[in-house]
Formats: structure tokens, C-alpha cells, sequence
């Protein structure tokens, strides 16, 4: 989710790179700037990265595909977000009430994702 | 020793049963099993007594704490202690956002680190942090002390009335008007004491920090001083 202040502008742009958009929203916005990355060839750590230098706003992206998961988090990051790591999965969620049933939390490594940092993880 | 099971029995009938305990009461020790990062565990309490959270909690555990000792066998969500009037809060996990913002009174305890905007407008609150604070730490701190064994994030103490800050390891960048300020003798007692009582005088000694404080330019502000920020 975010709040973008920008969002308008690239809207604009993204349409004319032949986005397509279903709503004013600009949270869509971020999905979308996101998704043109990935079809333009990014990795999802550079597409990620794109999000820090070219959204203006305050942001939680979190990004699954096929093979890949990723987070990042505005550098101001005063919207909530809380990660946790086992040998058997990566798990987001935006308060640590939301992981508690997962197998293993008891001793999985959980922590808050730092601001400005893309975290991904890709098989 | 009071034990209740938030999973089984409720957040609300906890907290009905820790604010019915008024000024004296017997009740004195309670124990609090599967948390379960639920919101709002142990709130209002305003008793003497002794609660352990035997687990992660979600949002403003022991917000407003009165005179209660809260501890938390785990890590705490955003707003830990906030508003807290007395009393102590030790958390031996990390706390997540602002904690103890704008606590008027009492001991927050933090083993882990402090994420950001830790101690934001605090108002007479003591903080002692064993690990790190995350950035825009003691934002508008107007009074109380914040004592920090790891490292401080940008932007600290950005706005800063009279709280004293105290930091051992780095500091990413100063916010406006929070400047270094020279360690005296009665800062030293002071932050020994907080030490002790934070439980962290096995860990640090108070010649190894630095404090930080207003540059009173802002807060006290004359418009010759405009260019400063």
C-alpha cells in the first residue's frame, strides 16, 4: 500500500509506455510502475530500487512473482511492516499478529525491514 | 500468582481484571500466556503489581502505564508504553515503533533495539535502550532522559525541548536543533543511575557516552536564527 504524492505524473508516463490502468488509485500506480520494470527486463531488486529514486510518497511494496518475493519500504518507512525468515519460508506481514500461526515463528528470525532497503529473495 | 491465558479467556476480560485492581490489592504477580502479538495486553493498568507477558505483543502494550511493572518475555509492537505515567516496562526482545511516546513518567527498558521515532515527544519518561534506536529518535523530546548503548538512526532528537539524550555508539545525523553537549559530573551520576536501573550497568559506563541536547534556537526561537534549518 502507499500513499503517493506523484502518482499522477507517472500514471501519465506509464500510460504513454502502454500501462494500462483500471482505476485513479495510486497504489495501482506502484503496481503498475513495478510491473512495467519487470516486463522491461529489470530484476525485481532493480525494479524495487526504481521505486525508491522515482515514487515520491509514503510506501509498503510488497511484490510476488513467479519465481520471486520482494519488500521495500519508503525511507521515511512510517507505515508498519514486520518480516520473518525460517529455512522454510519468508513471510510479510504489516504487524507481527499476523504471522503468529505460522509453523515455527517461535523461532524464526523476525525483524522490521529497514527504510530504503529492497529485500528479495528469488529461487 | 495470577495466571491468565489471552488465548482461551480474552484481551478484554485481562485488562477488565487488571483495571478493577485498584490502589491495594493482593493480586499482586500476574502472568500473561499466549500473547500472540495481540494490541492493548495490560493498558491501563493504575495498581503496584507485577504482570509478565510471556510472549510478543502487538500494539501500546502497557499504554498509560500507572505504577505497574510490565514485563515482556519477547518482542513489542509500535506504541510500547506509550503515555506511561509511573511505573516500569521491561521488554527483553526489541520494541517496534515509538516507544514510550509521550510518556509523562516511569522506566522503559528496551534489551533488544528500539525501532524509529523511539521516545518521540516524551515528557518526563526514562528510556534506556541496550541496542540501537531507529531514526527520528526523541523527536520533540520536551523532558526525560534517553539512554542508548548502540546506535541512533538519522535525524536524532530533531526538535528537541530539554530532554537529555545519551549515546553510546554512533549517530547517524543530529535533527534541527539537537546538538552535542558536554558530559559534567551530574550528568555522569545521572546516567550511572540510569544505567543501574535500566539494567544496563553491567554493559556500559557513563564515560562512555555523549549527550545531546536542544540548541534552545528553535524551540526558543528569534527569527535572526531562521537560516539554521
Amino acid at each position: 500500500n502507499g500513499s503517493l504524492s506523484n502518482h499522477n505524473g507517472v500514471r501519465r508516463e506509464l500510460k504513454r509506455l502502454g500501462m494500462t490502468f483500471e482505476t485513479e488509485n495510486d497504489t495501482e500506480v506502484g503496481a503498475a510502475f513495478i510491473s512495467h520494470k519487470l516486463q522491461s527486463g529489470e530484476t525485481l531488486g532493480n525494479a524495487l530500487e526504481a521505486t525508491l529514486t522515482d515514487l515520491d510518497g509514503f510506501f509498503t511494496f510488497v511484490v510476488g512473482t513467479k519465481n520471486g518475493f520482494g519488500v521495500v519500504r519508503d525511507p521515511i518507512a512510517c507505515k508498519p511492516a514486520v518480516m520473518a525468515e525460517t529455512d522454510q519460508y519468508v513471510a510479510f506481514g504489516s504487524e507481527y499478529r499476523a504471522l503468529v500461526n505460522l509453523p515455527g515463528i517461535e523461532t524464526a528470525r523476525v525483524w522490521e525491514p529497514e527504510p530504503a532497503t529492497v529485500y528479495f529473495w528469488e529461487r | 500468582m495470577e495466571i491468565y491465558d489471552l488465548a482461551a479467556d480474552g484481551l478484554r476480560g485481562l485488562n477488565a481484571s487488571l483495571h478493577a485492581l485498584k490502589g491495594t490489592t493482593n493480586q499482586t504477580a500476574w502472568q500473561v500466556k499466549n500473547p500472540k502479538g495481540a494490541h492493548a495486553i495490560a493498558a491501563g493498568i493504575d495498581a503496584p503489581i507485577d504482570v509478565t507477558v510471556l510472549g510478543s505483543t502487538g500494539y501500546y502494550c502497557a499504554g498509560m502505564n500507572k505504577q505497574a511493572t510490565v514485563r515482556i518475555k519477547g518482542s513489542a509492537g509500535p506504541g510500547v508504553a506509550e503515555n506511561m505515567m509511573s511505573g516500569t516496562v521491561i521488554i527483553d526482545g526489541d520494541a517496534s515503533q515509538y516507544a514510550g511516546a509521550t510518556g509523562r513518567g516511569g522506566l522503559l527498558v528496551i534489551k533488544g533495539n528500539a525501532s524509529s521515532r523511539c521516545g518521540i515527544s516524551m515528557k518526563g519518561i526514562e528510556i534506556v535502550v541496550h541496542g540501537n534506536i531507529g531514526h527520528m529518535s526523541a523527536f520533540m523530546a520536551q523532558s526525560g532522559s534517553l539512554v542508548v548503548l548502540g546506535d541512533a538512526g538519522e535525524a536524532l532528537g530533531d526538535s528537541l525541548y530539554e530532554a537529555r539524550l545519551f549515546v553510546r555508539g554512533s549517530v547517524k545525523s543530529l535533527g534541527a536543533d539537537c546538538i552535542e553537549k558536554e558530559m559534567r559530573p551530574e550528568h555522569i551520576a545521572l546516567l550511572a543511575d540510569l544505567l543501574k536501573r535500566g539494567e544496563a550497568d553491567h554493559l556500559a559506563r557513563p564515560e562512555e557516552f555523549r549527550r545531546y541536547g536542544s540548541a534552545r534556537k528553535l524551540y526558543t526561537f528569534n527569527i535572526d536564527n531562521a537560516a539554521a534549518y
